[in-house]
């Protein structure tokens, strides 16, 4: 309604109405001003900026699950035509004992679980090429995590809710031993949404069918939630109080770019409710995906947890993987049913901020428990550092990493113990030993192992207490990703070995500990790999990658590796710290690869304790047991 | 005798704009999401090419959910991937096709547009790695290479005297190897 002004009784109006014009006069022009400014101004600081982790550089826009080619200090600056890549030198990628399809992508793994006898891997899948797209559900079976019978696939595109994309899923065993499946669909408008599988003959073992909800889909995003930022359900776990079950989604809000974990309750998995809040949300660490939520034990002997265990005699991890950086991160902390809420043990180490299962190559990872060996496991996709051009060369793309139990550790408290699982250990054929092995400063020693491209490898090393004690200098500052690897020399590192190594060491990859001195005149152990030298090529991504590992008094330095053809996994101190990497040599392979020890500290001297190197069979599977 | 109001009449024009601009400030404040990014970089590039058609580009990036947050260099990529992912699709569709016994013309065309579109999963590859690399004139060259096969692929049949069973994905083709082309162009 405008403004009336009465009309002056006369042409003198009394100063008060004019001085009440000019006043209201300057005031909207004041606050127009304000916020035309604040328009501006808020346009330019829309975003928060997310959290950037210094050590893999934000590759901007690659689609959702496509290898991601994130550079570090990098080869790639330099690059460079196409390596001149032989069938010869592609075809030895291939792993020997790692789940990979016969050809073809794959990301995630989905909905692990153990039924009737057998262990179900789903994985995420592209039946048709070998990049990411036309994504379905692949399925293999085992009867020891290790040697893998592929069978057709489980899910395909063929509902309007999921002709997108069948996107990743968790498996749910109810107390009867029901198995459930939920598991995000991309619609036919590209929306993500949430369904309801069920084996289509709960009494195949096998579960090569599955049947699709009438209901589905059974979970659309709720107001306030993208429709783009809604995926990747969890197991769920049973809350006796509510008599329900409960399970997260992980999400981001505006706010703060925060990712946050959202709850969800079902009696029947069919009718839902979003529990009020969120499980838990970290500022800046922006989308989670692939969440994942499980209790683990706080005293010794008990193994894995059922994901339906709560309490105060437990600690429940929550992990999730960050969209903005690509790697996976999990803090441990404290779960209260009542309230829903998780909290972490430490805030500095919250989800997002802290601690990565894995330092090199690792994402989308979920775990399970197995409840016939009451331990807790970990499947994680590695996707490949190459190029695409070599990926459609070769047909395929990506490995899971070995399968791995997951414990608290209890020496520390403050982190998860990662370790492959036994069985592994049944692939070890031929077995030697080096002990004692004096390795002086600035000197690479080679180990006489005749085929090094399927290792298992146990490493234990010693640095003498007088070189500790002589180094003064305190070395801050040291981090995997920024020093120089293994040419970077140090009073006290770096030093360990050097595996799918060509004999004249023009190729190799570095797997190593540097002890850094600390003001105080502690010790701080970094555990990293340098895959500089990996390779000649150079249309491929090379970094130096891992992080510090605690060690704790009286403990000697161990190292466990897994050497299988272009993938190297690494595991530090039990399982504190461990690293993967994919490695994709040109000469040192077949034949040529070898294993050194190398110290290339200036005042360290190091002796390696033990080395004890397996040969490693392929995982084969045996179709008379089927 | 009617006063002169042009003050208050500008007092009325300042408050009611003040009074858009809150409201237009608030709603972004309350995260109603803005234009898409891509949705902005389909029209540009609808504009740059006329071969782009504004639907179909947009349409294309909205099935990948990175498209929402990726810059214009990702965009381009993703607009390769997918490209690579149809033309491989494309070689299928001519398998099923050679399969059905067509006449010979026909099939020599099909076996033509086979060869061209199985190279191109190579030269595609190349582009997105080129992108990622910021080898732009070798992506782009790439790209147009990728372009020009499935035109020929389709003047194959043309110059045959056939009809061609290949229009719609040959048209896909270069409209998804353009996008790529074209929103490159526009990268930094």
């Amino acid at each position: 309604m405008a403004d009336y002004i009465p009309l002056a009784s006369s042409p003198s109006s009394p100063p008060p109405v004019r001085h009440l014009k000019l006043l209201s006069f300057a005031l909207a022009t004041a606050l127009l001003t304000l916020v035309v400014f604040l328009n501006v101004h808020n346009h330019s600081n829309h975003s928060q900026n997310p959290i950037l982790h210094p050590s893999s550089p934000l590759s901007r826009g690659p689609s959702h699950g496509v290898s991601e080619k994130t550079s570090g200090i990098s080869s790639l600056l330099h690059s460079t035509p196409f390596f001149p890549w032989t069938n010869h030198m592609l075809q030895w990628q291939r792993t020997a004992f790692h789940f990979q399809p016969e050809k073809n992508w794959m990301n995630d793994p989905n909905g692990p679980v153990f039924y009737k006898g057998w262990y179900h891997l789903f994985y995420q899948y592209n039946p048709d090429s070998a990049v990411w797209g036309n994504i379905t559900w692949g399925h293999a079976v085992s009867r020891d995590l290790i040697r893998w019978r592929h069978l057709p696939l489980a899910m395909v595109r063929d509902q309007w809710y999921d002709s997108d994309g069948v996107w990743t899923g968790s498996a749910t065993i109810l107390p009867d031993g029901t198995l459930i499946m939920l598991y995000t669909g991309s619609t036919n408008a590209s929306v993500q949404v949430q369904n309801l599988a069920i084996p289509t003959d709960p009494t195949d073992p096998l579960l090569l069918e599955w049947t699709k909800s009438d209901a589905n889909p059974v979970l659309i995003p709720p107001p306030g939630v993208g429709p783009k930022d809604f995926r990747d359900p969890t197991t769920a776990w049973y809350d006796d109080e509510a008599e329900a079950w409960r399970f997260v989604i992980g999400t981001k809000e505006d706010k703060g770019h925060s990712g946050i974990a959202l709850v969800y309750q079902t009696k029947d998995f069919l009718n839902y409710e979003l529990l009020p809040g969120r499980l838990h949300g970290v500022a800046r660490t922006g989308m989670w995906e692939c969440v994942d939520f499980y209790p683990v034990a706080t005293t010794a002997g008990v193994g894995g947890l059922d994901t339906s265990i709560v309490g105060e005699k437990v600690k429940h991890v929550l992990k999730a993987s960050m969209d903005d950086d690509r790697h996976d991160y999990y803090a441990i902390g404290m779960y209260e049913s009542e309230k829903v809420r998780w909290v972490p043990d430490d805030p500095e180490e919250d989800v997002g901020l802290g601690l990565r299962y894995d330092w090199g190559k690792f994402y989308a990872s979920k775990t399970f428990f197995d409840q016939q060996r009451a331990r807790r496991v970990l499947w994680g996709w590695v996707g490949e550092t190459d190029s695409e051009f070599a990926d459609a060369q070769k047909g395929w793309a990506s490995l899971q990493g070995i399968p791995r139990t997951v414990l608290l550790d209890l020496k520390t408290g403050s982190n998860l113990l990662q370790w492959p699982v036994k069985e592994v250990e049944s692939l070890r054929a031929s077995s030697q030993e080096f002990t004692n092995i004096n390795i002086s400063s600035g000197s690479v020693v080679p180990l006489d192992v005749r085929s090094a491209t399927q290792l298992d490898i146990e490493a234990e090393f010693v640095i003498d207490a007088a070189s500790l004690a002589e180094t003064l200098e305190a070395d801050v500052g040291y981090n995997c990703s920024t020093s120089g690897g293994a040419t970077h020399r140090g009073a006290l590192g770096p030093f360990g070995l050097l595996v799918l190594a060509d004999p004249k060491l023009s190729e190799q990859t570095a797997v190593y500990f540097y002890i850094a001195k600390k003001p105080d005149g502690g010790l701080q152990t970094h555990f990293c790999h340098d895959e500089m030298k990996s390779s000649h090529a150079n249309d491929i991504y090379k970094r130096v990658v891992g992080n510090k590992v605690p060690v704790l008094d009286g403990e000697t330095l161990s190292v466990r590796i897994l050497v299988d053809h272009s993938i190297v996994e690494s595991f530090a101190q039990g399982g504190r710290t461990c690293i993967t990497s994919r490695v994709y040599p040109t000469e040192a392979i077949y034949n040529s690869a070898r294993v050194f020890v190398f110290n290339n500290a200036t005042g360290a001297r190091v002796a390696a304790k033990s080395i004890k190197v397996w040969q490693m069979n392929a995982a084969e599977f045996d179709e008379s047991a089927f | 005798m009617k006063h002169s109001s042009s003050s208050t009449t500008i007092s009325t024009i300042l408050l009611s704009l003040l009074l858009l601009f809150l409201t237009i400030h608030l709603t972004h404040v309350g995260a109603i999401p803005n234009i898409q990014g891509y949705q902005a970089t389909c029209k540009s590039a609808a504009v740059a090419n006329p071969v782009i058609n504004y639907d179909f580009c947009v349409l294309t990036f909205q099935s990948d959910p990175k498209s929402v947050d990726a810059d214009t260099r990702g965009l381009a990529r993703i607009a390769a991937l997918i490209s690579f992912n149809h033309y491989n699709d494309v070689t299928f569709n001519i398998q099923d096709l050679l399969g059905k016994s067509p006449d010979p013309a026909t099939k020599f065309c099909l076996e033509q547009c086979m060869s061209l579109y199985k190279s191109m999963l190579d030269r595609l590859a190349e582009a997105m790695d080129a992108i990622n690399l910021k080898h732009d004139e070798t992506a782009k060259g790439l790209l147009k290479t990728a372009t020009e096969a499935a035109k020929k692929c389709e003047a194959g049949f043309g110059k045959a005297g056939e009809a061609s069973p290949l229009t719609q994905v040959n048209h896909d083709s270069v409209e998804l190897s353009s996008m790529a082309l074209t929103i490159l162009g526009f990268a930094n």
